[in-house]
């Protein structure tokens, strides 16, 4: 208990300077790289990286390997349809939460899922990455390296995320994950509060 | 020299509130949103320190499923009161039920209240909501609201981890009365709070 615990802190302490640089340091990175960590260091995609991973991972690994797929396929889309529409800019956002909230819920009631709301909730997950993602350097040579960089770092990082989960699935590691869905679903509700009084 | 493993956890929770500034809550406050900002802010205020480390010491207490139910249940309350601050919902004597967490709270620690769980999450959210109310109205304006949020509800979790950490000690006697001595300590810096001395 107190280890997973320990380490759950840890992480998350850890990911509080990277978060807070977020989009700081990414343009100095390179079009490869600042696609590549932009799911890690921008917090709403972040949160939703990491809600979608622990759902995926606490539903067993034959959830994993069909929300897996779906979530990168939904990232790619989401890149390609953010560069081709113009949405409003707080609208990725909201979808990445609103993604995180959902499949938090999940997580903190503990229960397993069907196969075909597992795909949606990844795919929708994915999406909201994706659309919140898309590059905005010039010349389309590197907004294509900046994409397929988001692609394989967000994908590489819900492959890592949901096999540590679904390989970790003793009492105690499941009550990690529920503080930690508990953790995300708050801060979901903090900030979609915030939104409706701006 | 060699230290027993609970013990240097112990110290070593028991050191982290004691990090934090003897200022009160909200007090200094201004320097701006973000991460860290939200961070630092349930960290600044002893009495919030107290009150959250004392959700984590009672959860020991009290065992499972309580030890991980109560972190679970207050950062989701804590976020439904703070969106009532930041929406300016009224809410009378927030500072006086902030106080009134940690003297009832560090009560339940100090006595080894066993009350039946339903009890136990009943208050703890309900106090939640006075935690968040204070932290929702000073919720940034700007855009990092959601970087201020994640901030606060990783610093509220270490909080508790910190409190269950230090709750461990409880294993052997002299541990355990260790622990009820802190909850005494938490309760008697509430009543400090409420009467103005601290």
């Amino acid at each position: 208990m107190r280890r997973s615990l320990v380490g759950l802190a840890a992480v998350l302490v850890l990911l509080v300077p990277g978060a807070a640089s977020a989009h700081g340091n990414l343009a100095a990175a390179g079009a490869f790289y600042s696609g590549l960590l932009h799911p890690l260091l921008v917090p709403a995609e972040l949160l939703c990286l990491l809600a979608v991973g622990l759902y995926l991972g606490t539903n067993g690994r034959h959830a994993s390997q069909i929300g897996v797929p779906v979530f990168a396929g939904f990232v790619a889309a989401g890149l390609a349809l953010g560069g081709l529409l113009s949405l409003p800019v707080r609208l990725p956002t909201i979808m990445a939460l609103a993604a995180a909230a959902l499949a938090s819920l999940s997580v903190i009631a503990g229960k397993r899922l069907p196969h075909a709301l597992l795909a949606v909730l990844a795919g929708f997950g994915g999406l909201a990455i994706g659309l919140d993602a898309v590059p905005d350097a010039d010349g389309w040579g590197d907004r294509l390296l900046t994409s397929v960089a988001t692609v394989i770092g967000s994908g590489a990082a819900i492959v890592i995320l949901t096999a540590f989960v679904s390989s970790q699935q003793r009492e105690l590691s499941r009550i990690g994950y529920r503080v930690a869905g508990s953790w995300i679903m708050a801060v979901a509700i903090l900030y979609f509060g915030w939104l409706a009084v701006q | 020299m060699r230290f027993a493993k609970p013990a240097c956890l112990g110290l070593a929770a028991a050191l982290v509130p004691a990090l934090s500034s003897v200022a009160r809550a909200h007090v200094g406050e201004g320097a701006g949103g973000g991460l860290i900002s939200g961070f630092v802010h349930p960290l600044l205020g002893a009495d919030h320190v107290m009150a959250m480390v004392a959700v984590g010491l009672w959860g020991v207490f009290l065992g499972r499923p309580a030890i991980w139910l109560l972190p679970v249940i207050f950062p989701l309350v804590m976020a439904l009161g703070g969106v009532m601050g930041m929406v300016g919902m009224p809410l009378p004597s927030v500072e006086t039920g902030i106080a009134l967490s940690a003297i009832v709270l560090g009560l339940c620690v100090a006595l080894g209240a066993r009350a039946p769980l339903w009890l136990a999450a009943v208050l703890v959210g309900f106090f939640a909501i006075f935690h968040g109310y204070a932290h929702g109205a000073e919720m940034p304006g700007e855009a990092d609201a959601l970087s201020f949020a994640l901030g606060f509800v990783i610093a509220t979790g270490v909080l508790h981890l910190t409190g269950i950490l230090f709750g461990s000690l409880a294993r052997t006697e002299p541990g355990r009365l260790a622990v009820r001595a802190a909850g005494a300590v938490i309760a008697l810096g509430g009543v400090g709070f409420l009467t103005g001395v601290v």
